[in-house]
């Protein structure tokens, strides 16, 4: 999923952070003294986190509300068969234990016993079986039942056993098992699922349950008794909906958050020079999963010349991208994966900033200034190129200004045009009709990237709207779907990225780290490759901590 | 007078007819559908899935397909349903958030009227006094400045550093479990700023025109007689002069009908208060036709009926005028 779209207001949230970092708040934070917040205490029950989210939910059955709000939401009420531990391996979750067939056209999952739904009533395989169902019908208002075409059927031969038998061998599998939150049977049978009001009040199997939502107000969490994986340490999770940035920065700044993402502004510039902050808050960064990329029309001259785009490649000051756009919290990548992974090759390199080889390229492809006007031309043509990136995304302009200067240096003419998100894909990205945007992907933890990169993948609505197409490339992701091995399959998608980095479809402009702060008050917290959300239900707040005014 | 109100109110039909038609047009003129939003960018959402969404939703029907079938909704008094995954009905949503912003319109209204009309009037009959210079001056401070600027100022002086006022919300997290006085101070803590922010142009605004009006009647012949014949200034302001001075503001009554409902984005998004204009924004953005219909009817509806009430009380306020109505 791409991200975009800072806050509707994202040029005052700026002004305010400027304003913010010069004035000091005075330090009454709730309930408790900076000194306290340094103390260490015993583990403890109880307590409630105070949290902020941009939107409100829509509906929180998984596969329907697609929306980030719902996402986070549901996520804290659902489990799947399978989920990613702390290192972003898979590991069981309603699962105990699960087995591919010697074929690979089988899994056998085996689920834990005693397993109760919020409600009390029994976790089984029917579940499973009518999640699958309900997620393949055609009636269901999903978009992502495609995960599941190649499941040729799904057995429940008793309450703890679901046998899933593939048409072909499929390696992203486990994954989607992964990802699909398991609903319960016995509410929902005989519901039409796109109207059924358990969208509102979900009954799930995890740590939290829904407790009161006042729409476009707050959501309240409490934890569940019956949890699949125990009792989580706090006991309410209150998320209050705030879609300015700014007013949520301020209400971190008042101590009424206990948890907030940063702006790289936030991070680098607010808290460094704000005492009462850093008295109250901890500050955590890791990698994220997502990349922010120059992608060029593959089908349009001159960017189906490689020595072109590998020229352009040269001429972009990566780094100077991090420090000026991201403030230096971003990371440079040569392939489209998390690094760290098993599937990003270690050896290689990004382009470096060269100028000069920059220029020697586009000489070679022909691409040379006759007429003196500092931008190149070939045939009478000056060399022009527009980059559309969408308007609500400040970090994505700034990147694209940039880009525009280091491009003029090497005498390419760049146009910046801004457009709104909807209107951006449905008359630039649908019908491929760019020279070059801007734009991010969010990478899913399993390797598989055949709709963003199989040449079959093109055409209206499709991901590959760049217009790649490499037999080779085709053939890796293809042989990356099938292969069950670890270890081997990891080879093959580093021999994808190896090829990509050597055709050079796109400019890997930088992976930008996650920022977030979170409340002293609130412990247990162990960083890792997974980030800092994996184990909430160890996250505790210790008791003399607890009894704060809820919220001024 | 009843001639007149029926042929008024048939008369509304056509044009509120002509405001969907343009309006449903107009709308589905931007590119993109609900398929093609943020959401949806996802790789792992096929194409198949993008058409069956959009079958649902009949988007692949001709857009006057798509009118006749909302219109035929529509004279039953149905409104649709949202393309929101939550899939409320449009007329729940509008429920919703609609007693939000009307509270906040009708408090910031209220407040400008009890500010603005003895500021504006103050300063016509002090005219060109030291009251009358300071006045303008802070009117147009007022008037300058960016809403969204003043809110945060108020938000970082009021909430961040002195904890007077809380920043964002329309309840604290505890609001139900306090007594009925306390969820009423409560809620007015939490409405203060909002509806302080949303006033403000409005007071600079509208004192301006009272002041314009009230110099524009001091001026008239009736006034000049009524002081000749010794009456004290104040019966000449109050009885003689105010009321003929207030009479415009009716009309400008009438036309912050459809404001009312309207909402703020700006405001709204600020306070994180879940009003009507940031459900607005929002659907437009999201390209949630039902919802963007259903405000844009009512707010057409509402502006028809305001415009018809401003009328009918200026008929009833002014006789000259009831006299046209009559002929």
């Amino acid at each position: 999923m791409i991200r975009t779209r800072q806050g509707v207001l994202s040029w005052p949230s700026l002004l305010v952070l400027m304003l913010l970092s010069g004035c000091q708040a005075q330090d009454n934070g709730p309930g408790s003294t900076p000194a306290s917040l340094d103390e260490p205490f015993p583990p403890a029950r109880g307590g409630q986190l105070r949290n902020a989210v941009g939107a409100d939910a829509s509906n929180l059955i998984p596969f329907i509300g697609a929306d980030s709000a719902s996402h986070e939401i549901a996520g804290y009420l659902f489990n799947s068969l399978l989920k990613y531990d702390r290192n972003l391996e898979l590991e069981g979750d309603l699962a105990q234990n699960w087995r591919i067939s010697p074929d690979g056209l089988s899994i056998t999952f085996t689920l834990r016993p005693d397993l109760r739904w919020a409600d009390g009533k029994p976790l089984t395989s029917a579940d499973v079986k009518y999640t699958f169902q309900t997620i393949i019908d055609p009636k269901t208002h999903t978009p992502y039942g495609s995960d599941y075409t190649l499941v040729k059927s799904l057995e429940t031969p008793d309450a703890r056993t679901v046998v899933v038998h593939y048409k072909e061998r499929f390696a992203p599998a486990l994954s989607t098992w992964a990802g699909l939150s398991i609903l319960p049977a016995h509410i929902l049978k005989g519901q039409d699922i796109n109207a059924t009001p358990f969208s509102r009040q979900p009954v799930g199997s995890s740590y939290y349950r829904l407790g009161n939502w006042v729409p476009g107000q707050r959501i309240t969490l409490k934890d569940n008794p019956l949890s699949t994986g125990g009792r989580p340490l706090i006991s309410a999770i209150n998320y209050r909906i705030m879609p300015d940035p700014a007013a949520q920065f301020l209400e971190l700044s008042a101590g009424s958050l206990d948890q907030m993402s940063l702006t790289p502004v936030q991070y680098t510039r607010v808290f460094p020079a704000r005492e009462d902050l850093r008295a109250r808050y901890n500050t955590y960064k890791y990698l994220g999963n997502n990349y922010t990329y120059l992608g060029f029309n593959l089908k349009r001259p001159p960017f189906n010349d490689r020595r072109v785009r590998l020229a352009i490649n040269y001429a972009i000051d990566k780094q100077e991208l991090i420090d000026g756009v991201q403030l230096g919290q971003g990371l440079v990548i040569a392939a489209p994966f998390k690094p760290g992974t098993p599937w990003y090759p270690r050896d290689l390199q990004p382009y470096p900033y060269d100028p000069r080889k920059a220029r020697a390229l586009l000489a070679e492809a022909g691409w040379i200034d006759h007429d003196g006007d500092g931008v190149l031309d070939r045939n009478g043509r000056p060399f022009h190129l527009e980059i559309v990136t969408n308007n609500a995304n400040e970090s994505r302009q700034l990147a694209a200004t940039l880009i525009q200067r280091r491009l003029k240096e090497v005498g390419i003419d760049v146009q910046i045009r801004l457009v709104e998100w909807a209107s951006f894909l449905s008359q630039f990205i649908n019908t491929s009709n760019f020279d070059a945007v801007i734009l991010g992907w969010s990478l899913s933890l399993d390797p598989d990237q055949y709709s963003i990169w199989h040449s079959s993948e093109q055409g209206p609505g499709k991901f590959n709207f760049i217009g790649y197409s490499n037999p080779k490339v085709d053939q890796l992701l293809e042989a990356g779907r099938r292969e069950m091995d670890p270890q081997r399959r990891a080879i093959i998608y580093q021999n994808f990225a190896r090829e990509l980095h050597k055709d050079a479809p796109m400019v890997y402009l930088f992976a930008p780290y996650s920022l977030v702060a979170v409340h002293k008050r609130v412990r247990g917290i162990e960083p890792a490759p997974a980030g800092i959300g994996y184990n909430i239900e160890d996250w505790y707040i210790p008791r003399p901590l607890q009894n704060i005014s809820i919220q001024r | 007078m009843l001639t007149y109100l029926a042929r008024r109110l048939l008369w509304m039909l056509p044009i509120l007819l002509g405001i969907t038609l343009i309006s449903f047009v107009v709308m589905h003129l931007a590119p993109g559908d609900v398929t093609s939003t943020e959401a949806s960018f996802d790789p792992r959402m096929s194409s198949e899935a993008r058409e069956r969404l959009r079958e649902a939703y009949d988007l692949d029907k001709p857009l006057l397909v798509q009118y006749g079938l909302w219109l035929e909704r529509i004279v039953q008094l149905d409104f649709g349903k949202s393309f929101a995954p939550d899939a409320t009905p449009v007329i729940d949503k509008i429920a919703q958030h609609l007693p939000i912003t009307l509270l906040i319109n009708v408090l910031a209204i209220a407040l400008i009227l009890a500010i603005a009309i003895p500021l504006g009037l103050l300063s016509a009959v002090k005219a060109r006094s030291l009251f009358d210079y300071i006045s303008t001056i802070l009117v147009y401070i007022g008037f300058a400045i960016p809403s969204f600027w003043l809110a945060l100022m108020l938000m970082i002086w009021l909430g961040v550093e002195q904890h007077w006022l809380p920043i964002t919300g329309l309840t604290s997290l505890d609001h139900e479990q306090l007594s009925f006085w306390g969820r009423t101070s409560d809620l007015a803590e939490h409405l203060i700023l909002p509806v302080l922010v949303s006033a403000i142009a409005g007071i600079a605004g509208f004192s301006r025109y009272i002041r314009a009006n009230t110099l524009d009647v001091l001026c008239r012949d009736y006034i000049t007689t009524a002081r000749a014949k010794g009456l004290p200034e104040s019966s000449v302001i109050y009885r003689h002069a105010l009321r003929n001075a207030l009479l415009p503001t009716i009309t400008v009554l009438g036309l912050s009908i459809p404001g009312l409902i309207g909402g703020s984005v700006i405001v709204e998004s600020l306070f994180s208060i879940p009003g009507m204009g940031k459900l607005f924004y929002d659907s437009v953005l999201m390209r949630d036709f039902p919802v963007v219909m259903g405000i844009l009817v009512i707010g057409a509806a509402l502006t028809l009926a305001g415009n018809l009430l401003a009328d009918l009380a200026y008929a009833w306020a002014d006789p000259r005028i009831r006299r046209g109505i009559g002929q």
